[in-house]
């Protein structure tokens, strides 16, 4: 009888390694959204302009989407620099965000360094508080 | 592709996600929430590997189980 039990659950359940990995995804996506809150309560503009990284370093992000599987990824600007580029933001086992810059685009790097950028200019003047 | 809200047959589910009509008439759904994913994901499975009639209550209450006993499995293993 045990074996027609089994039989039973066998059939209406998923394979339980796949159900691990699943309950993995969810978990630490569950995992990211927490760090993500707790940055915005923190006072950290996360969804706007500015973001502050675990260094401390201001940074202008653009757009955060996440990946699911523990992976992020956010387009800001770095207002250093005056270069944009793609970043990949990695959900360490600690939780904390951990930054894995790209290299910058191509065409960034190939442009005229004195070139006027339209988007250096509005984080130097959102920085100022002109904006 | 035309995206919609959450079609019928899944409101009860408690998932915030989209339909996308795909271009061959089968309906996919997106999740916006991670139990929304991990619920997709187990349906998928449960009707491409199980038989399950795709947006039937059976699915969605078999999906939900998933759910629970995929916390009591897995809740205490290390992330």
């Amino acid at each position: 009888m045990n074996d027609t039990h089994a039989h039973h659950d066998d059939g209406y359940h998923c394979d339980p390694e796949f159900l691990r990995e699943q309950f993995r995804r969810k978990r630490n996506r569950e995992r990211n959204e927490r760090v993500y809150r707790d940055k915005q309560k923190s006072g950290a503009r996360v969804d706007g302009i500015w973001y502050v990284d675990e260094c401390g370093n201001v940074q202008g992000l653009q757009s955060i989407v996440d990946l699911g599987d523990g992976f992020m990824k956010g387009v800001y600007y770095d207002g250093f620099l005056g270069l944009r580029r793609n970043e990949t933001i990695i959900d360490t086992e600690e939780g904390k965000l951990h930054f894995s810059r790209l290299p910058p685009e191509p065409e960034k790097v190939c442009a005229d360094p004195k070139a006027k950028d339209p988007l250096a200019e509005t984080l130097q003047r959102m920085r100022a508080g002109a904006i | 592709m035309v995206k919609v809200k959450v079609k019928e047959g899944y409101r009860n589910m408690g998932m915030g996600g989209t339909a996308i009509f795909c271009l061959d008439g089968k309906p996919t759904l997106e999740a916006s929430t991670p139990t929304g994913e991990f619920l997709l994901n187990i349906m998928e499975y449960l009707i491409k590997h199980k038989g399950f009639e795709r947006g039937s209550r059976e699915l969605q209450d078999a999906a939900q189980h998933e759910l629970h006993r995929s916390e009591a499995m897995f809740g205490g293993e290390e992330g």
